[in-house]
């Protein structure tokens, strides 16, 4: 059931309130279902559904008609109890362990399915025997009036000897929900066990459940134990990202032995690390961090490879001597000697043979041409190979050179590799030092690549120990971090959702606090108003009763004052008086507006009660009684006295048990009247019991009947004196005897005798019927016709009670 | 109108008669018992005193009760005896706010007074 009005309350201070949307989100969503506020959680917005209408109070109040109880704890054969219907007031009486106790756990029973005194109980004794061993199966039935459904019976019935095995059959009703009985009997529990008047003083936090129950604001505290619940969960997964942390941390190595670490350790150290930048780093590809490329391209370090540079060495040192071989000079020679001979033939080509135009000596002649062109042919080869071997120390001294080019090109070396880079460094820098001349040249190779390669060689294979190194330190930190990125992204997805659910929570508690002080001050004024009248002469006063505190804390407060003086609640308090507070906490809530019971049921109210704040309770119960149906049930004759002393209208069922677990019920009159009754049925059977019998009983009887006028009055007349109920009482104890006892009433003193007086004022046989009675209850003797007798006694009674 | 003393048993025997009988109102039952019973422990007593101390007859109870402690051995029986006739005796008066007596009571009393007839009935002579 969805109160509106409760809702629109919540509504209007969501709006008045400085709740963040997310928050007035969550605190609505609660209201409405678990998975409604799910998804608001999550960050979605559903559509909230409409409150349905509070459903209506017009329903007539429910009376109980009769109960009967069969096979049940105290009671064996079926016993039914009738009950006046309507408002008005209802005392069962019964002696201790006459089966009263059972009617009234019985319904409870019935109603419930649970028994208030034994729930609580570990003893076993209440759960296995339950069962009353004669004969009777179990079971338990009432019939209710309802308006304007009719009549509804309930019926209650047990499988096996198992306490738990019942089940419960609704006549006119499919069930109780629809009675609109099952949250009610929370709510508006209209049963009253003395377990729970006896007990209710220690248990603060339950009274404050019951009580909050019938403020009919537990979808408040459904509302708050949601946003308890999500709380729960979002604390949760919070805790997950910090239980990853750790776990991450623990497995973070030394941050010098990775640059990643280092950062990530940075990362880490902020509040709020930037999950992005760490999510970066997770995801970085190896290849591409700073460092491991670095170290990647160092373990590439290759200068010129051996055979190489000894390669261009050794053509460098043989064009050096090719060159030297063919001297430069020798090669002109042969070059211009070519061309001489090659003009001279020229010559003798044009000319013919003639004598050496050179030297004068000669024949220039075929022969000669022949000789010639010999020579100038082996000259040109000459000057070519002079030639070619130039060109050979020209590439020999490019190919060295381009050798010792050969140069570290690595920026940003690691750090741990700077020393084995600095070595190469030193061998480069030998390597690379200008030299002169081809055959310099060809030494620097010879002899400085050796150092150089032995350095790249350390370069290398410190940059590989060094990448196998970083590897093997990031390697263990990429699953804890994985893990913690995922449980610190989700926390820090639901942390929004997190904060506005504790404001949620918050919020909703303290409009739940403040509609429950609004709805219970009208029962706790009630309440104050039902102690001043039970009262009754007893110094405390309840100057203001409260519900405070949440959770483990809640509790029903009372501030007590004893005489005058604020004292520690409820300690001062007697059992009478404790129980006298219960009993103004429960009427109110039993009898509110919205509870669909037209009764009330009370056990016992009256145990530990003093005589006075007996008349407190009757009165409570005659104010109750006017708008409720009011059943208590009691053990001895205070209550029903007062209610008669009072003159409060009350039917009284006297319980009573006979053999075999058998219990009768009947309505009993005032004791005057039982006694005359008494008297009579037994004159009547005179015949049966033969009057030696009769004699011995009916003035006896009649002898109580006498008594309990004279008790009646003497008490009505003192205390309406204003004498003080202890009193009476004592002054009634002591006057055992009847004559004490009329003297105590007509003369103010039991002591005197009390003959004269009787003879006074009464007629003749009344006064007769007096002393008969008083002396036949020893002798068994009357000199008087047995009915007679007892119709003076009966009259003489009426005219002692009316004794003022 | 005067009808003859009935004997001891014979109120005992119409106590339990009426323990099973039916009555309009238990409560008749209840008091109607009591005051039998009363009735039989004093009769019991009264012929006691007749055979062993005459000038105890017309005495208060009290001083009948204190003084069957002297004149029977069984001095637990005495005491039960005198807790009897108080119980008893209660039940015979209305009080302050007595409700009838159960029949657990009852029972109890019949067969204490009972047992007190027995203990004081005359013993068959012995020689």
């Amino acid at each position: 059931m969805t109160d509106k009005s409760l809702h629109e309350r919540l509504v209007l201070a969501i709006l008045k309130s400085a709740l963040s949307p997310t928050a007035a989100r969550l605190a609505e969503a609660a209201w409405h279902d678990d998975e409604i506020l799910a998804q608001v959680a999550e960050g979605a917005s559903p559509a909230m559904p409409k409150p349905k209408p509070a459903a209506s109070g017009a329903k007539g109040l429910a009376y109980l008609q009769q109960i009967s109880v069969q096979g049940f704890r105290g009671i064996g054969r079926r016993v039914t109890m009738a009950l006046p219907a309507g408002n008005g007031l209802t005392v069962v009486l019964g002696r201790n362990g006459s089966g009263k106790s059972s009617l009234a756990e019985g319904l409870e029973f019935l109603v419930t399915g649970k028994s208030a005194r034994w729930a609580g109980s570990k003893n076993k004794v209440w759960t296995d025997a339950w069962r009353n061993l004669h004969d009777a199966e179990p079971e338990l039935a009432a019939i209710f009036s309802t308006d304007p459904r009719g009549p509804v019976a309930l019926r209650r019935s047990w499988t096996s000897a198992d306490l738990n095995s019942h089940s419960l059959t609704v006549t006119n009703a499919a069930d109780l929900d629809e009675l609109g009985w099952t949250s009610a009997l929370s709510s508006n529990r209209p049963f009253l066990p003395y377990a729970e008047l006896e007990s209710w003083a220690e248990k603060s936090t339950e009274i404050f459940d019951t009580i909050n129950a019938a403020l009919g604001l537990e979808e408040f505290d459904t509302a708050a134990s949601r946003l308890d619940a999500l709380r729960k969960q979002l604390m949760a997964i919070k805790k997950a990202a910090g239980d990853a942390k750790k776990r991450l941390q623990a497995s973070l190595p030394d941050a010098e032995s990775d640059p990643r670490v280092a950062e990530l350790t940075a990362l880490l150290k902020k509040r709020a690390p930037d999950l992005d930048a760490v999510e970066a780093l997770l995801n970085q590809p190896v290849e591409e961090a700073g460092p491991t490329a670095q170290l990647r391209k160092l373990t590439q370090v290759r200068p010129p490879e051996a055979q190489a540079v000894a390669g261009a060495a050794k053509a460098l040192r043989d064009a050096v001597d090719a060159v030297a071989n063919a001297s430069d000079s020798a090669a002109a020679t042969f070059h211009d000697h070519a061309e001489l001979l090659r003009h001279a033939m020229k010559f003798h080509g044009k000319h013919g043979d003639a004598d050496c135009p050179i030297c004068g000596e000669g024949t220039i002649d075929p022969e000669w041409r022949a000789q010639a062109e010999a020579r100038a042919a082996d000259m040109e080869q000459r000057a070519a190979r002079v030639a070619s071997a130039h060109s050979a120390l020209k590439r020999a001294r490019g190919t060295g050179e381009a050798l010792l080019r050969w140069r570290l090109d690595v920026s940003d070396v690691p750090p741990q590799l700077e020393e084995a880079c600095a070595q190469l460094r030193v061998a480069a820098d030998a390597w690379t030092a200008p030299v002169e001349g081809p055959v310099a040249l060809a030494h620097q190779l010879e002899t400085a690549h050796a150092a150089l390669d032995a350095a790249a060689q350390l370069v290398r294979e410190a940059a590989t120990a060094e990448l196998a190194a970083l590897q093997s330190a990031w390697r263990p930190i990429v699953a804890p971090l994985g893990a913690w990125l995922e449980a610190a992204r989700h926390a820090a997805a639901s942390a929004e959702a997190l904060s506005a659910t504790n404001d949620a929570r918050t919020f909703v508690r303290e409009v739940a606090a403040q509609l429950r002080a609004e709805r219970f001050a009208p029962i706790a004024d009630q309440a104050r108003q039902l102690w001043t009248q039970l009262r009754a002469g007893s110094s405390v006063d309840i100057v203001d009763i409260a519900m405070t505190g949440t959770g483990t804390q809640r509790k029903v407060e009372l501030q007590i004052q004893v005489d005058q003086m604020d004292a520690p609640a409820l300690g001062v308090m007697s059992q009478g008086e404790l129980n006298a507070l219960a009993l103004s906490l429960f009427l109110p809530r039993a009898c509110m507006d919205q509870s669909p019971f037209g009764f009330v049921v009370i056990d016992d109210p009256v145990q530990s009660m003093d005589p006075a704040r007996v008349d407190g309770l009757a009165r409570v119960l005659e104010t109750t009684a006017k708008s409720r149906q009011v059943i208590v049930f009691t053990h001895d004759d205070r209550l029903t006295e007062a209610l008669r002393r009072l003159q409060i209208p009350a039917t009284v069922l006297w319980v009573d048990r006979r053999e075999g677990s058998e219990i009768h019920v009947e309505q009993r009159s005032d004791p005057v009247t039982l006694f005359i009754q008494d008297a009579e049925a037994i004159a009547y059977k005179a015949a049966e019991i033969g009057d030696a019998v009769m004699l011995r009983v009916v003035p006896g009887l009649c002898r109580m009947a006498l008594e309990a006028a004279i008790c009646s009055a003497y008490r009505r007349n003192q205390l309406a004196a204003g004498a003080a109920h202890d009193v009476v009482e004592t002054q009634l104890s002591d006057a055992n005897k009847l004559r004490q006892k009329a003297a105590l009433l007509l003369l103010g003193d039991p002591a005197r005798d009390v003959a004269q007086t009787i003879n006074n004022r009464f007629p003749k046989p009344l006064a007769n019927a007096f002393f008969a009675a008083d002396r036949g209850a020893h002798t068994g003797t009357l000199n008087a016709e047995p009915l007679r007798f007892v119709r003076d006694c009966h009259e003489l009674a009426r005219k002692l009670e009316a004794h003022t | 109108m005067i009808a003859a003393a009935p004997a001891t048993h014979q109120l005992l025997d119409t106590a339990r008669a009426f323990m099973k009988a039916e009555f309009a109102h238990e409560a008749t039952r209840a008091r109607a018992c009591a005051l039998l019973v009363r009735q039989a422990l004093e009769n019991c007593l009264d012929i006691f005193w007749s055979r062993r101390a005459p000038g105890l007859t017309s005495a208060p109870m009290r001083v009948q009760l204190l003084c069957l402690r002297e004149y029977t051995s069984d001095t637990a029986a005495a005491d039960t005896t005198a807790q009897t006739w108080y119980e008893l005796s209660a039940a015979c008066h209305a009080r302050g706010y007595g409700l009838p007596p159960t029949r657990g009571a009852l029972s109890a009393w019949i067969a204490n007074v009972e047992s007190l007839d027995a203990l004081l009935a005359p013993r068959p002579p012995t020689d």
